[in-house]
């Protein structure tokens, strides 16, 4: 992505670009998770030991499926209202470009003069499926549409100077409604008609967001943290709110650090075991438990799957690791990642949970043979527990 | 010393507020809302500096949010923004590539760095590495405990 080319050197910057608007019309986090540099220079190890992230949805299949089912089932909130206050443009034209495509006709649903279209909204955190519903005036908006609206996004003409009349018309709603998303939009302001001052104040004074399609400056490209700018702003804008249908993603113990990368492979094994084990649970697995939470309660398990994991593995572990003594030239190299690759396809073969633990162990072999500091890695694993 | 460091959006949304002198919330709340309405109201182009009753604010936006402290006559305006930028890059580091919503959904990790950042409103901790690896350190106790408490035989 050319956001990534521009990163600093003080590898420092808010990066809006963390969401964006993906063809089928769902934003969606770039990278699916948090990522760290350390993870990232160990992605190979991830197939081995977690199951990987869930690919973010590209709309299409899931997006616009849910959605559509969601259309057929009149239109449910929440809501984000959309409305154009401005004689020449239409709210869809809007609509079109959140949602980013220009059929609007799947899934969307009309009542009356008011149509709703669905859109999913997908990022690391969550996923909601709102509609985003276009009023074309406050005389058409309906008790069910006023309890759902979550967000409200208004476009007006700047270009003349009562431009922000017609929506103060919107006003007495919005101020009963207290929306959490309150979007201002023009295409640009004008001196002319309302200018940026103007359109500005007006916001503050009734808690809206000033948006500009077309904004004549656009944002500094050597800011570090470069602010976001048109309907990329409007879609960020509706991201960083909590909807009332969100779907969290339940990826609680989503770790941030080379750390939790690491000891992830130990760390996550128990969440999981344990929904195996309400599916079967035996005799034998709960006095493993017991005996575990009396040690050190946290993954003694491992201790005893590590015995039976396949020696041969092992091998290659030490084998691994010893591929660091040359001082990293290319062929070396080489070996290394084949070997990685390899180790990779014969714990793909190894139950779930002895499978983690390989994968922190070629995990601390691959840090090391890359050089990294022992002291990074020292303490994090189930080893030193036991 | 800071006296209090407040995090919005555009839209004038709080999405962090830390103080470190003592204020009825009532107050706080009133302080709040004038401090979002002199910063949104200024120009992009104009002094990340402003007199503020017996405080100076010292502001920057990052993207979306604007970070704002509140800072003593004889405190230095330029080592505050080098303050803010510290803990935007704590963010960063921790959360890998922050954005508005780590803040939102992950606010108390926010507070947590930021504790291990600043205290008493002075900086305490000037290692990023430090500062970060307390936080984790914390997340995996956490998650120890947490692992530990779900064992069905507890």
């Amino acid at each position: 992505m050319a956001a990534a080319a521009l990163a600093p050197s003080n590898g420092t910057r808010w990066p809006d670009r963390t969401i964006r608007v993906a063809a089928g019309g769902t934003a969606t986090p770039s990278g699916g998770r948090a990522r760290s540099p350390a993870r990232s220079s160990l992605p190979s190890l991830e197939g081995l030991g977690r199951s990987p992230p869930p690919p973010p949805q590209l709309g299409g299949s899931g997006g616009a499926g849910r959605g559509a089912a969601a259309g057929a089932m009149a239109a449910a909130g929440p809501f984000a209202l959309v409305t154009s206050c401005a004689a020449g443009f239409a709210a869809e034209e809007l609509v079109k470009r959140i949602i980013g495509r220009d059929d609007l006709t799947v899934g969307a649903a009309t009542r009356g003069q008011v149509n709703f279209y669905p859109w999913t909204i997908d990022n690391k955190y969550y996923s909601a499926d709102i509609h985003l519903c276009v009023v074309p005036n406050t005389f058409l908006v309906t008790g069910d549409i006023a309890e759902s609206v979550q967000a409200f996004v208004v476009y007006f003409d700047s270009t003349i100077k009562s431009g922000l009349d017609s929506v103060s018309e919107w006003l007495p709603l919005t101020e009963e409604w207290l929306p959490e998303v309150m979007i201002l939009v023009c295409n640009r302001v004008s001196e002319n008609g309302v200018n940026r001052q103007k359109a500005q104040e007006w916001c503050i004074k009734h808690g809206f967001e000033l948006v500009e399609l077309s904004p004549e400056e656009l944002p500094d490209e050597d800011d570090d943290f470069p602010e976001s700018t048109g309907v990329k702003r409007i879609v960020q804008a509706l991201n960083a709110n909590v909807w009332s249908n969100v779907v969290m993603k339940s990826d609680r113990t989503q770790g941030f650090g080379l750390l939790s990368t690491l000891a992830g492979a130990n760390h996550s094994v128990g969440s999981e075991e344990n929904q195996d084990r309400e599916s079967k649970p035996s005799a034998a697995d709960r006095e493993e438990s017991h005996l575990d939470s009396r040690e050190d309660g946290a993954s003694t398990n491992d201790l005893q799957t590590d015995n039976t994991v396949d020696p041969l593995l092992d091998v290659d572990i030490q084998e691994l690791a010893s591929l660091t003594t040359g001082d990293g030239d290319l062929e070396n190299l080489e070996r290394l990642l084949s070997k990685l690759k390899e180790m990779k396809d014969k714990a793909a073969a190894l139950p779930h949970e002895q499978r983690k633990l390989h994968a922190e162990k070629v995990a601390k072999a691959f840090w090391m043979a890359i050089g990294g500091d022992r002291d990074e890695i020292e303490g994090l694993s189930s080893d030193e527990e036991n | 010393m800071i006296h209090f460091i407040l995090l919005f959006s555009r839209q004038g949304k709080l999405r962090l507020q830390k103080w470190y002198t003592t204020l009825p919330d009532k107050e706080k709340k009133k302080i709040i809302r004038e401090i979002v309405q002199i910063i949104l109201s200024r120009n992009q182009k104009t002094c990340s500096f402003v007199d503020w009753k017996d405080l100076k604010l010292v502001y920057k936006r990052y993207a979306s949010l604007y970070f704002c402290c509140a800072i003593e006559d004889q405190d230095n305006e330029l080592l505050t923004l080098e303050v803010v930028h510290r803990y935007v890059e704590l963010l960063d580091r921790y959360f890998g590539n922050v954005c508005e919503l780590d803040i939102i959904f992950n606010f108390e990790k926010a507070y947590f760095i930021l504790d291990e950042f600043v205290i008493g409103g002075e900086v305490q901790e000037t290692s990023k590495r430090s500062a970060v690896k307390a936080i984790e350190d914390s997340d995996m106790l956490q998650e120890t405990v947490e692992e530990y408490m779900n064992k069905p035989a507890f």
